[in-house]
C-alpha cells in the first residue's frame, strides 16, 4: 500500500513536470521572433498568401489551447512533424543522430563510475591525508571547469600538442571509435566524476562513524557481509540520490563536448537547430531529455524501493 | 578463571586520551566501569574490542584468557575478528543507531550465529535466541529495526551481541539512551544473561547508582585513568578518593530532600595536562602541595580496595554542609500572593495524527510554588510545556496564566504580554544559546524585553546565576555544558517572568554540573518567588526541586500530589513501577 | 591558499573594471595581413584570424564575463536567502507551495531549457541573466529552507520566540548567522553556475553577436586555431577555469571556517 502510494506520487510527479515542459516547448513556436510563420516558412521569403497557407496548413488561427491539444495527440502517437532546415521526419534525424550520444554517454558514465568510486573510497580511507587533500581539491576543480573549456585544453594538450588522439572525427572501427571518443568522454566525466567521488567519500566517512558498522565489526562477522550488507548497501542510499544530478551534468555537458569536438550527435544538433530556429527538432529534443530525466529519476525510485525497507513500509520518503 | 586482564592501557588522538588503565575480569563476574562524560570509559571499552576509532592508537596490554592470554593490542584484523563475537562481544549505547536498518532483526541474530544452521532449523534458533532476551513473539525477527521501540532493539542487539556465545560482554552505557522502566529491565535481563551464562560483564556507565546495584566490582575514572576501584558496596559506603566522594554527594537521592545539594566545582582538565599530579587536584577541598608535586599512584587500602589519593578522604558530612548562597537581585520579581493561582491548566489536549499527546490535562500552580511533571518519553510532558510557551497550538483546552487567556490559537495570536509572564529553560546546552552570539548580547536583547523599569543588566544577570561578569563577551563554544545551561537561566530570569519553565535542564549534564544547576534553581524559587514548572523523567531529581508533582502517563495525569508523599507511597500502577525502577541510591 | 584564491579573484576583478582602459590594442581593430600569429613582444597571447590581439580582447571581455555571474549571484542570493528564510520559518501552505514549485524547478535540465529559450527568442545577456537567476533561486530556496527549518527547532530559536521576539528580528539577527556559512558558499556557487553557464551560452554562439570581445564566443571562434595561435582559444578556456575554479575552492573554504568558527 504505501509501495503503491509512493509510487503513484512519483508518477504524478513525473506526470506533472513532463506536461510542464510540452507547455513550455511547444509555447516556443509562438514565442519565437517573428511569430510561428516566420518559423515555418523557414529562411524563404514570404508573402502574404504564402503566409495564409501556412497559417491554414498549421491551423495557427485556432487558439492556443486546441493547438497544443492537437500537437500533444500528434506527439504521444509518435509523430514529432518535419525538420524545417532537413525536410526530414524529426524521428530519422534523430534516429541518425543518437549512437554517437549515446555511445558518448555511455562511455562517460562507464569513466565516472570506474574512476570516481574508487578515489572517493580512497579520500576517505586517507582522510585528511595529502591524498584526500589533493583528490578533495582536484574533484572541486572538475566541478568548476566548464566542459567546453576543458574540451579545449584537453584537444589541444592530448591530440595538438602530444598527438596521442586524433582531433576530429569519429572513426570507422569500434576499435577507433573508442579512441576518437576517448578525449570527449572524458571532458564529460570529469564534472559527474567528481559528484561521485564527492559523495562516496562523504557515504563512506558517515558510514565510518555508524553504530552499526562499529557493532557490525563487534560481533566479528565475515569481511564480506560487513563490506556488502553493511557498508555498500547503506553507502548505495546517498550515492544514489546524485543519480538525476550526474544525468543533468551528462545531458548538457554532451550539448559542449560534442560542439568542441565536432562531433555530430544530438548536442550539435539541438544547438544547430536552436540557431536555425528549427523548432520542431528543439521540440522533440527537449521533449526527449525531459523523459531521459523522468525515466531515470523513477528508476532510481525504484532502487531506493529495492534497497530501503523503510521507504517500503512509508515510514521514511526518498531523498 | 581471569577471563581479560588489561595492564598499562594508554590511548592517544590529538592528545592522550587514556592514561595507564589497570583492569581485571573474571569469569561470571560484572565489572562497573563509572565516569563522567570524557572520563576515557568508552574508550578504554573500545580499545579492549580493537575497535577504536581511526586516528586513536592504544598501547599496553590487552590479554585475553587465563595465564598467557591471547595479546589484542597489535593484533592482526584477522586475528581479532576470530575474538570478536564468540569471545568478546560489545554492546553500545544507542539502540537507535546500533542496528543495520536495512536489515531484520532475525537476520542481525543470523548473521552472529557461530555455526550457521540450517533452514528451519536457523529459524528455530532465531525465535530461541529472542525468547532468551524476552521476546516471547517469533513476528519480530521479521520487523526490521525501525519498528521496533527503543527497549525491543536493545534486547535484539543484546541477542545479537550474545550469539556467538561470548565469555565475555563488554556494554558500554547500554540503557542510557532509554526510559526509566525500560532502563530497569533491561539491566534486570543483563544480570540474568549474566548469572546464567556465567560471563563476565564489563558495565560501562556514568551512572554510580546503576554500577553499584549491578557490579560485583567498580572502578572509577576521571580524566583518562582510574583513580580508585574496589567491591561496589564498600565504595558506594566508604569512598576512598574524594572525586568519588563529591560525585555521590552530588547524587540526588530518590528517598529524601537533599538540604543542599553540592558538585564538583570547575571541571574537567584533559588528561594530557595533568599527567604529572593528581588529575582531581585542581578541584579538590583536600589537595595539598604534595598532590601536584607527582602523580600518585593506585595504592593498596586491604579489601580488594585501590585509591589513587595520597590524604584519608573526609567522610560525607551530610549534616552541615554549608547552605547554599542566596540568589540575589535589589531589582523587583514578578509578584503575587504566595500561593494564589498563577497558572491554571484545564482540560489541555493535543493529537499528532492519531498519536494523543495530550487527552485532557489539568495542572494548576499557585504563586511561589514548583512543580514537577513528571514522564518518560510520549508521555506528553514536554507538549504541555510547549502548549504553555506557545509553540504547540494545543486542540483544545485552556491555559490561564497571572488571569491571563494564553491558550496558543493558530498563529501570531500569542498575548502580548505572556512572554513577560512565563519563561523557558530547554534540555540541550550544546543548543541552549545562539552559536553567533556573545553571551553578552544574548542577555541583553532578553533584558530588554522585560519591563522597562527596574531592568537588569548584563552583570547583573551573570552575577545572579553565580557567572563572572567577564562571560559577557565570550561565545557559547567557549563554555562548559553547565556555564551554558546557567546563562539560559540567566535569559530566561532577564524578563522577571513569573513562571519558569524547566524542560529536563539537567538530563544532558554530568552528575556533578547537574547538582549546581539544580541548586541554583532552587535559590531561584526560593529567593525571587519565581514559580517552577519542572519537565523531567527523573524522580530522583524531582523530589529534590518541586514541592507538588504530577506524573503523566500517555497523555494523561495518572497521580499528584505533595512530592514526598508521592514518591514514598505512590498509589497508581505506573507511578510504583517508575518508583522501583528507579536504582537504590547509596 | 587562501590568500591565493582572493589574490587570483581580485586580479579578475580588477581586469573587469579597467579591461578596458589597460588593453595595449583596440579590441576591434583587425589586421588581416598579419593573421593568426603566436605570441610576440607587440602581441603577448598572439593574435586571432583576423589579426585581434588576444590579450586586449580577453581585458575587454573581462567586464561582461565577470558583471553578469557577480548580478546572477547576488539577485538569488538576495532572493533563495528571503524566501528560505521565510518558508522555513514560517511553514504553511506558503511554504508547500514554493517547494513544489522548487521540485518541479529543480527536476528540469536547467541548461537546456536556457540554450533553448535564450536561443530562439534571443534577447541576449539581459534575457540569459534573468533566466539564469529564475532557475537557479529554486535550489538554493531549498537549501536556506532545509537549514532554517533545523535551526528553528534548535532550542535558542524556540527560547527567542519564548522571550517575544518579533518574527524579523528572529530571522535576521538569530538564524541568518548561523546560516552564513552555507549562503555565502551558496553564493559563490551561484557565481560560478553564471559564469560557466554565460560563457556557454556565447560558446555555443547563442546570445551575442559575432566579434563581441567574449571569452566563450573567443573559444568558440578561435578552436580552428590550435596549430597556428592555440592561445588565442586556450588563454581565455585557462581563464574562465582558472575564475570558477578559485571562486568554488573560496566557496569550500570559507564554508568550511566559517561552520568551525560559528556553531561547532
Amino acid at each position: 500500500m504505501a509501495i503503491l502510494a509512493f509510487l503513484g506520487r512519483r508518477l504524478l510527479a513525473a506526470v506533472l513536470l513532463l506536461g510542464v515542459l510540452s507547455v513550455l516547448t511547444f509555447g516556443l513556436l509562438a514565442a519565437s521572433p517573428g511569430g510561428p510563420e516566420q518559423v515555418l516558412l523557414g529562411g524563404r521569403p514570404s508573402t502574404p498568401e504564402t503566409r495564409a497557407a501556412i497559417r491554414a496548413e498549421y491551423h495557427l488561427d485556432d487558439p492556443f489551447p486546441v493547438r497544443y491539444a492537437r500537437w500533444l495527440g500528434d506527439v504521444l502517437s509518435g509523430d514529432f512533424g518535419t525538420s524545417i532546415a532537413y525536410r526530414e521526419p524529426v524521428v530519422n534525424i534523430i534516429a541518425e543522430r543518437l549512437p554517437i550520444t549515446a555511445g558518448l554517454a555511455a562511455y562517460a558514465v562507464v569513466i565516472t563510475v570506474v574512476v570516481g568510486v574508487p578515489l572517493g573510497l580512497i579520500a576517505a580511507i586517507r582522510r585528511g591525508g595529502t591524498l584526500d587533500q589533493g583528490i578533495t581539491a582536484t574533484s572541486l576543480i572538475a566541478l568548476a571547469i566548464p566542459s567546453f573549456a576543458l574540451s579545449i585544453l584537453l584537444l589541444y594538450g592530448f591530440a595538438v600538442a602530444l598527438g596521442w588522439f586524433p582531433v576530429f572525427g569519429v572513426g570507422e572501427t569500434p576499435m577507433e571509435r573508442i579512441v576518437h571518443l576517448t578525449l570527449p568522454a572524458v571532458a564529460l566525466a570529469s564534472a559527474q566524476t567528481a559528484i561521485v567521488v564527492r559523495q562516496m567519500r562523504a557515504a563512506a566517512l558517515d558510514l565510518d562513524q555508524q553504530d552499526f558498522m562499529t557493532f557490525a565489526k563487534a560481533r566479528g562477522l565475515a569481511r564480506p557481509t560487513v563490506w556488502i550488507a553493511y557498508a555498500l548497501r547503506n553507502a548505495a542510499l546517498p550515492v544514489l540520490t546524485v543519480g538525476g544530478l550526474i544525468l543533468a551534468a551528462n545531458l548538457t555537458g554532451a550539448l559542449f563536448v560534442e560542439q568542441a569536438f565536432g562531433l555530430h550527435g544530438l548536442g550539435s544538433l539541438l544547438v544547430g537547430a536552436v540557431g536555425q530556429k528549427d523548432i520542431p527538432i528543439v521540440q522533440m529534443l527537449v521533449l526527449l531529455s525531459g523523459a531521459i530525466v523522468v525515466v531515470v529519476n523513477l528508476l532510481i525510485d525504484l532502487a531506493y524501493l529495492a534497497v530501503d525497507p523503510r521507504v517500503r513500509y512509508g515510514a521514511m520518503e526518498a531523498a | 578463571m581471569t577471563l581479560l586482564t588489561v595492564t598499562g592501557l594508554t590511548i592517544t588522538g590529538r592528545h592522550l586520551l587514556v592514561d595507564d588503565v589497570d583492569l581485571t575480569v573474571a569469569a561470571g563476574e560484572t565489572l562497573g566501569l563509572v565516569g563522567e562524560s570524557g572520563s576515557g570509559k568508552s574508550l578504554t571499552a573500545r580499545a579492549v574490542a580493537g575497535l577504536l576509532p581511526k586516528g586513536l592508537t592504544a598501547t599496553g596490554s590487552v590479554l585475553l584468557g587465563d595465564g598467557a592470554g591471547m595479546q589484542l593490542i597489535g593484533a592482526r584484523e584477522r586475528v581479532l575478528r576470530s575474538v570478536r563475537g564468540n569471545r568478546i562481544s560489545l554492546l553500545m549505547q544507542d539502540p537507535f543507531t546500533m542496528l543495520n536498518p536495512l536489515r531484520t532483526a532475525g537476520l542481525h541474530i543470523a548473521e552472529s550465529l557461530p555455526k550457521r544452521p540450517r533452514g528451519g532449523t536457523l529459524r528455530e534458533e532465531v525465535v530461541r535466541r529472542l525468547a532468551e532476551v524476552g521476546i516471547d513473539d517469533p513476528a519480530v525477527a521479521d520487523r526490521y529495526p525501525f519498528q521496533l521501540s527503543g527497549g525491543m532493539r536493545q534486547r535484539v542487539a543484546m541477542a545479537a551481541a550474545l550469539a556467538g556465545d561470548p565469555e565475555l560482554l563488554i556494554a558500554d552505557e547500554p540503557t542510557t539512551a532509554l526510559d526509566a522502566t525500560t532502563q530497569h529491565e533491561i539491566l534486570m535481563l543483563l544480570r540474568k544473561l549474566q548469572e546464567a551464562r556465567g560471563m563476565g560483564v564489563v558495565l560501562i556507565t556514568h551512572d554510580l547508582r546503576v554500577a553499584f546495584e549491578l557490579c560485583d566490582r567498580v572502578s572509577v575514572m576521571y580524566a583518562g585513568r582510574i583513580v580508585e576501584r574496589g567491591p561496589g558496596a564498600h565504595v558506594a559506603k566508604e569512598p576512598a578518593h574524594p572525586y568519588t566522594s563529591g560525585l555521590l554527594a552530588a547524587l540526588p537521592s530518590v528517598t529524601r530532600t537533599l538540604p543542599v545539594l553540592t558538585g564538583i566545582p570547575g571541571n574537567v582538565p584533559p588528561a594530557a595536562e595533568v599527567t604529572e599530579v593528581c588529575a582531581f587536584a585542581a578541584r579538590c577541598g583536600q589537595a595539598t602541595a604534595e598532590c601536584t608535586k607527582a602523580r600518585p599512584v593506585l595504592r593498596e587500602l586491604g579489601a580488594g580496595r585501590h585509591t589513587a589519593c595520597l590524604h584519608e578522604v573526609r567522610p560525607r558530612n551530610d549534616h552541615a554542609p554549608e547552605p547554599a548562597p542566596a540568589v540575589q537581585t535589589s531589582r523587583p520579581f514578578f509578584t503575587a500572593e504566595p500561593g494564589e493561582p498563577l497558572l491554571r491548566i484545564e482540560d489541555l489536549r493535543k493529537a499528532y495524527g492519531t498519536h494523543v499527546a495530550l487527552g485532557g490535562v489539568a495542572l494548576e500552580v499557585r504563586a511561589g510554588e514548583s512543580v514537577g511533571v513528571v514522564g518518560e518519553s510520549g508521555s506528553g510532558k514536554t507538549t504541555l510545556s510547549r502548549c504553555v510557551l506557545g509553540l504547540v497550538t494545543p486542540d483544545g483546552g485552556r491555559i490561564e496564566l497571572a488571569g491571563e487567556d494564553i491558550t496558543p490559537r493558530g498563529r501570531r495570536t500569542r498575548a502580548a504580554r505572556a512572554h513577560r509572564l512565563v519563561q523557558c529553560v530547554f534540555q540541550d546546552p550544546s543548543t541552549s544559546l545562539n552559536p553567533a552570539l556573545t553571551v553578552g548580547s544574548t542577555l541583553a536583547e532578553a533584558a530588554a524585553q522585560g519591563p522597562a523599569e527596574g531592568r537588569l543588566s548584563v552583570a547583573d544577570l551573570l552575577d545572579l546565576v553565580g557567572l563572572p561578569a567577564a562571560y559577557a563577551v565570550r561565545k557559547p563554544r567557549a563554555l562548559s555544558g553547565g556555564e551554558r545551561q546557567r546563562v539560559a537561566i540567566a535569559r530566561a530570569l532577564a524578563v522577571r517572568p513569573a513562571l519558569l519553565i524547566c524542560d529536563e535542564p539537567v538530563a544532558s549534564l554530568d552528575v556533578s554540573v547537574q547538582a549546581h544547576v539544580l541548586e541554583l534553581l532552587r535559590g531561584v524559587s526560593r529567593d525571587l518567588g519565581t514559580s517552577l514548572l519542572f519537565i523531567t523523567h527523573d524522580l530522583a531529581v524531582v523530589r529534590q526541586i518541586a514541592e507538588r508533582m504530577v506524573v503523566l502517563f500517555k497523555g494523561a495525569v495518572v497521580e499528584s500530589g505533595e512530592t514526598a508523599g508521592l514518591l514514598d507511597r505512590p498509589r497508581h500502577d505506573y507511578t510504583r513501577r517508575l518508583v522501583a525502577s528507579v536504582p537504590p541510591t547509596p | 591558499m587562501r590568500a591565493v584564491l582572493i589574490t587570483v579573484l581580485a586580479l579578475a576583478g580588477l581586469a573587469a573594471l579597467v579591461g578596458d582602459a589597460v588593453a595595449p590594442h583596440d579590441p576591434a581593430a583587425q589586421n588581416l595581413v598579419l593573421g593568426a600569429v603566436g605570441p610576440s613582444a607587440d602581441h603577448w597571447l598572439g593574435t586571432d584570424e583576423l589579426g585581434r590581439d588576444v590579450l586586449s580582447r580577453l581585458l575587454a571581455g573581462a567586464g561582461s564575463a565577470l558583471f553578469w555571474p557577480v548580478l546572477v549571484a547576488v539577485g538569488t542570493t538576495l532572493l533563495s536567502t528571503a524566501l528560505g528564510l521565510y518558508a522555513g520559518y514560517r511553514g504553511g501552505w506558503v511554504d508547500s507551495l514554493m517547494m513544489r514549485v522548487a521540485d518541479l524547478a529543480i527536476a528540469m535540465p536547467g541548461m537546456l531549457v536556457l540554450i533553448v529559450l535564450v536561443g530562439v527568442i534571443g534577447g541576449g545577456y539581459g534575457w540569459a541573466v534573468l533566466a539564469m537567476a529564475v532557475l537557479f533561486t529554486p535550489g538554493d530556496i531549498r537549501v536556506v529552507r532545509s537549514l532554517t527549518l533545523a535551526q528553528r527547532q534548535m532550542a535558542y530559536a524556540e527560547a527567542a520566540y519564548t522571550l517575544g521576539l518579533r518574527p524579523s528580528r528572529i530571522m535576521f539577527r538569530h538564524l541568518l548567522p548561523n546560516l552564513a556559512p552555507t549562503v555565502v558558499a551558496s553564493a559563490l556557487l551561484s557565481f560560478v553556475a553564471a559564469l560557466v553557464s554565460l560563457a556557454g551560452l556565447s560558446f555555443l554562439g547563442i546570445g551575442l553577436p559575432a566579434g563581441t570581445p567574449d571569452w566563450g564566443l573567443m573559444i568558440e571562434e578561435n578552436r580552428g586555431l590550435l596549430d597556428l595561435n592555440p592561445l588565442a582559444s586556450i588563454a581565455p578556456a585557462a581563464l574562465i577555469t582558472v575564475v570558477a575554479s578559485a571562486a568554488t575552492l573560496l566557496g569550500d573554504r570559507l564554508f568550511e571556517t566559517m561552520s568551525e568558527g560559528g556553531a561547532r
